[in-house]
């Protein structure tokens, strides 16, 4: 909503500079998004008289003390006297719209014959204003007015309102003998009222209309169009004005629409209408979408002789739902669909008559033909002072209550001066005001919110819970963020493209209303996220890729819908920072294996396993990681062709765990196991056995073995070559034997060795290395 | 054996010396003055030659001889020690660590600044008693809008640029249903926070982001009052952004709040005396608050004249934009390395 500092002060008086009053609107909840000085430039401009215009080219003008010839730039009207021009060195300009900047027209301003030659234009509109754009709260229907801002403003300063004049000059023919209007829908159109203007001129509107209408945004058209915007724009109420020789049959109906019937609107746009959409229709068609917009076949035209002015009430929910289901989107339906003021139609209709009376030169038709077929009464609210204070926190006395009230607008019934509580009618073109709570919500609007103190005591429940979840969270984050990992927060939405179709093509989620193809699904895996976060950062010459992310995935089976908390990460590049005192190592699965090992150890959990299987992103061999036997993860190096589908050269690394199954496996109770007191004893055993046997069977073997008093186990060296036959690898294993209560002797050793060798050699038919 | 004569014996004294100071003056390394060593001062050395010889001296001679061969072995031993003593200087310098270069280490990690502005908000909040909460970020109508007192067609929906998908279903467009599914849940007293994510059909640019994080609060008991939550976000402010940070909180319109508010913080980059960040107000909008609606209460079942509440919001985003100093929010979402590193 748009207005401005000079209109604004028409309706009421203040004496804030324009900064000032930026900041009480932004106070009072209508929050002003900005505002900026309009100038005009007016110098030597004025009003001339055409005197002579023999000259095609030249015009003889008088401009109050003076004639001057004027450059004739274009066809000026016959009957057009009085134009607009500016003076300069004893000669003058013809000033068009596109000089003054209210518009792009380049064509010429005049002013009423009757306006002295001379005048100065800067006495009939400002060289000056400043234009306010508010950002308005749907629930204000009221402010969509210079009116309603207004009265905000005099609720503030105290001072009174000043209305517009609506005394109507009519001539004796009355209107109800020009039209008839019936209300069949009563529930869509409770009220319905119109004028009569005959025998108008359309012309442009004069200058002062088309300036104020240029700065709140309107386009000007011609008077009568313009009258009802201007009007709107003052007191909120659209209106619409029909051709009344485009009338049928003198009556105008207003009725719901019938499913499948089509309608062409102003704008040459085509509807097909459903069964809830109120119409304006006249004896024999359809002439407007009642509150959104008129028809092409009654629209007010330069030929326009006699017209209709319709000014009526339309219920919200009617307009929110056919606006919505027609898609169009008017100032007409925006406003209707947020409540205007079913009572205030008198003044609109009236205030538009008498401007379209002057503007136009028309005779207003005696009466007003008005159906209020479902009167809108007045709300009555019961507002409590001790509720006031329970929801404000602040003391405000019954008498300050009511005294907001009154300068409201409201009325108090049934209050006595020292009654604590007090009976509102709250007035109409308030339809936000319903319950008590709301005029709670005024009253401290009206008080100012910087009157609530801030309270910073309170008593509380000791019982809060602590978030395990949260807890945990935060230590895996702190986790990869230690293993030098960077944490990424990427979009949940990504192109369909990225999305594996063989692996996820019925559990893929699609967004209905994309914003673009690059965001049409919710992503089914965090991998695809990664990719894009490696492919972004090697594109920039970062070669060393460390990233995670915690986040949800999205799936569907059917109907449900599944969101799953995940963990990833991505691996490429150097495993460490480059330093002169060493060779830099590429990543390889290990370093992704080994600090997701580490992971599961620093949160307690030991029965985790890694399995070879195959899976979409990744290359094989790659493993499944399973907790307790269950499926929480995948962890390997990144496909070829998913590599190709990011342009990404080097090698990546990934893994996903569902953190959703991992979190509930964390263990969080540890019992002490003894430092033992006696010493440990290293043995050294290298065992050769087929190349098919992956290396871990070894341990897993030993460990089989090599009974309670084998305590620590680790791979040294795998070989391949010459010292061993083809087809064979040797393993060399390091093994640690210790006991809490005794020193193990060497022959109680070598038992648990020997008992350890026999064993590995019968079951992976391995040999013992020398 | 011919009697030499003293100054012939003086003059082969002298020569050693010199042909020794030569030779040791020569070494590069400590092996070679060993073998310098090994030829001058050894048993079957040089010098040790020279003092076989005194005994075919004269007597008279003997003790100067004696006394210059005994001069002559200090000296040779004083220079080789020198020089051994020299080599052995350099193999420490060598040895001593140049802490002048760059250590060595794995790459630093980094958290990513929404996340920890996140567990700031987090942290201040549980210390003033507030529960963690969360619910799905894909939401049904009825606790996106319905329950919170936005119906069907309502004006204020037009706020909320919403992404649906085909089941119906929407991605929700704020953590404020996490309130209504708390509430469902559990009887008053209820203080909780609701962190995570959402989206609104919003067309990317320096301030707007299809998906953004969002922190709901919710606190409702007997005697909750506007002045509660003026305190709270008071307390808010100040803890994120410094002691002196004030608030101001101004009438706006939510249908789940009745009074709503925004609040603004005093501009942390002019300390409210007015700069291009705020457009010379002195004041940065942060977010929307209000008392609950009694209507959100019927909605869940809790008895609107017995308890009251309020409820607040704030865009994660637009915190850590204001605490970094960052004036484009598509940076969270690239990931780039040279700026999450900055964190």
């Amino acid at each position: 909503m748009k207005c401005t500092y000079l209109w604004l002060k028409e309706f009421v008086a203040f004496d804030y500079t324009p900064a000032e009053l930026a900041e009480k609107l932004t106070l009072l909840g209508l929050e002003v998004d900005g505002y900026e000085t309009v100038r005009r430039n007016l110098k030597d401009t004025v009003v001339g008289k055409i005197v002579d215009r023999k000259n095609s080219g030249v015009l003889r003008m008088d401009v109050g003390n003076e004639i001057i010839d004027v450059a004739n730039s274009g066809h000026l009207p016959a009957e057009r006297q009085m134009v607009v021009v500016r003076k300069k060195d004893n000669k003058g300009e013809i000033t068009t719209y596109e000089m003054l900047q209210i518009s792009d027209d380049e064509s010429a301003i005049f002013v009423e014959d009757q306006t002295e030659s001379g005048k100065k234009i800067s006495e009939i509109i400002p060289e000056e204003d400043v234009v306010y754009d508010i950002d308005l709260t749907p629930n204000r229907p009221d402010c969509l007015s210079i009116l309603g801002i207004a009265r905000e403003l005099a609720t503030l300063t105290g001072n009174p309102l000043r209305l517009p004049e609506t005394k109507v000059v009519e001539v004796d023919a009355a209107a109800a003998d020009y039209v008839g209007v019936s209300i069949e829908t009563a529930d869509g159109c409770p009220r319905y009222a119109a004028r009569m203007i005959r025998d108008i001129s359309i012309q442009p509107s004069p200058l002062w209309i088309n300036d104020r209408l240029a700065k709140v945004g309107l386009r000007a058209i011609n008077n009568v169009v313009d009258a009802t915007n201007y009007v709107m724009q003052e007191l909120g109420h659209p209106l619409h004005a029909f051709d009344y020789q485009l009338i049928r049959n003198r009556e105008i109906q207003v009725r719901l629409s019938r499913h499948g019937e089509y309608f062409i609107t102003l704008d040459e746009k085509g509807y097909t209408l459903d069964d809830e959409t109120v119409l304006i229709c006249d004896g024999k068609r359809t002439v407007a979408i009642g509150g959104i917009m008129g028809g092409l076949n009654s629209e007010v035209s330069a030929s326009t002789k006699d017209v209709l002015l319709e000014c009526a009430y339309f219920n919200p929910a009617y307009i929110r739902k056919s606006s919505r289901k027609l898609n169009l989107t008017t100032d007409a339906s925006m406003r209707f669909s947020r409540g205007m003021d079913p009572n205030g139609i008198e003044m609109v209709i009236n205030r538009t008559a008498g401007l379209i009376g002057d503007t136009a030169q028309g005779k207003i038709l005696k009466g007003i033909v008005d159906q209020y077929v479902a009167p809108v009464a007045q709300k009555t609210i019961h507002l409590r002072s001790e509720r006031v204070e329970k929801v404000l926190g602040v003391k405000v006395t019954a008498r300050q209550i009511r005294q907001i009230m009154k300068s409201l607008g409201c009325l108090v019934v049934n209050a006595g001066e020292s009654d604590e509580d007090s009976t509102i009618t709250v007035p109409t073109y308030r339809p936000d005001l319903e319950r008590e709570i709301d005029l709670i919500e005024e009253v401290s609007r009206i008080i100012g919110y910087d009157k609530i103190p801030e309270k910073t005591a309170t008593t509380l429940q000791l019982s809060t819970a602590i978030n395990r979840k949260e807890r945990d969270l935060k230590n895996i984050r702190e986790f990869w963020v230690g293993n030098g990992f960077n944490e990424a927060v990427s979009s949940s939405m990504i192109p369909l493209s990225d999305v594996s179709l063989e692996f996820y093509s019925s559990e893929t989620i699609k967004i209905k209303n994309p914003l673009s193809e690059d965001m049409a699904v919710l992503r089914p895996s965090l991998i695809p996220s990664l990719m894009r976060i490696a492919q972004y950062n090697l594109f920039r010459r970062q070669q060393n890729i460390h990233f995670f992310e915690i986040g949800s995935n999205f799936l569907h089976h059917g109907d449900v819908h599944e969101e799953q908390l995940m963990l990833t990460g991505i691996l490429s590049g150097n495993m460490m920072e480059n330093h002169w005192s060493r060779q830099s190592e590429k990543v390889t699965f290990f370093d992704l294996k080994g600090v997701l090992t580490n992971f599961f150890k620093k949160f307690g959990v030991s029965n985790y396993q890694f399995k070879d299987m195959k899976t979409w992103a990744l290359e094989e061999p790659c493993v499944q990681i399973l907790i307790d036997g269950h499926t929480v993860g995948i962890a390997g190096r990144v496909k070829q062709n998913i590599l190709d589908r990011y342009d990404i050269s080097s090698e990546c690394f990934i893994f996903e765990l569902t953190l959703d199954k991992f979190l509930p496996k964390i263990k969080r109770e540890r019992l002490l196991t003894p430092i033992p007191r006696f010493p440990s004893v290293q043995r050294d055993l290298a065992f050769v056995i087929d190349l098919e046997i992956p290396g871990g069977k070894v341990l897993e073997e030993i460990a089989k073995w090599g009974g309670i008093y084998l305590k620590d186990l680790e791979i040294f060296d795998i070989y391949t070559g010459k010292q061993v036959p083809v087809g064979k690898k040797s393993v060399a294993v390091s093994m640690n034997f210790q006991a809490e209560n005794k020193t193990l002797t060497e022959s109680e050793i070598n038992e648990m060795v020997e008992k350890i060798i026999i064993n590995v050699k019968d079951s992976l038919k391995a040999e013992l290395r020398s | 054996m011919a009697r030499s004569g003293l100054n012939e014996q003086l003059a082969k004294i002298q020569s050693l010396k010199e042909n020794f100071h030569k030779e040791i003056e020569a070494c590069t390394n400590p092996r070679e003055i060993e073998q310098v060593r090994i030829n001058y001062l050894s048993k079957k050395g040089e010098l040790n030659q020279l003092f076989s010889l005194l005994g075919k001296v004269s007597a008279e001679d003997r003790p100067i001889l004696g006394k210059k061969l005994n001069e002559a072995k200090n000296n040779l031993n004083d220079v080789h020690k020198q020089k051994l003593s020299y080599f052995a200087e350099i193999d420490k310098k060598k040895e001593r660590i140049d802490t002048s270069l760059p250590g060595r280490a794995p790459f630093p990690g980094s958290q990513h600044p929404i996340t920890q502005i996140l567990d700031e908000i987090k942290e201040i909040f549980s210390f003033m008693g507030f529960e963690i909460a969360e619910g799905p970020e894909i939401e049904s109508d009825y606790y996106n809008f319905e329950a919170l007192n936005i119906p069907g067609d309502h004006p204020a929906k037009e706020m909320h640029d919403t992404f649906y998908l085909d089941s119906g279903m929407l991605l929700r467009t704020h953590t404020s249903p996490v309130q209504i599914r708390v509430m469902e849940s559990q009887k008053p007293p209820v203080r909780m926070i609701a962190p995570g994510r959402c989206y609104r059909k919003d067309t990317p640019d320096a301030s707007h982001s299809p998906f953004f994080h969002q922190v709901e609060g919710l606190c409702v008991d007997e005697g909750i009052s506007f002045a509660d939550l003026k305190g709270i976000i008071s307390i808010f402010a100040k803890k994120m952004f410094g002691e002196d940070v004030k608030i101001r909180f101004r009438p706006s319109y939510f249908p789940f709040t009745e009074p709503s508010a925004e609040y603004d913080f005093t501009c942390v980059f002019c300390k409210g005396k007015g700069c291009k960040t705020c457009k010379g107000t002195g004041w940065l909008e942060i977010s929307g608050a209000g008392m609950v609606d009694p209507e959100v209460f019927r909605f869940v079942g809790y008895d609107a004249d017995k308890y009251t509440g309020y409820a607040f919001g704030m865009g994660v985003e637009r915190i850590a934009m204001l605490k970094y100093g960052i004036n484009d929010i598509r940076y969270f979402y690239e990931n780039d390395y040279r700026f999450l590193t900055q964190f």
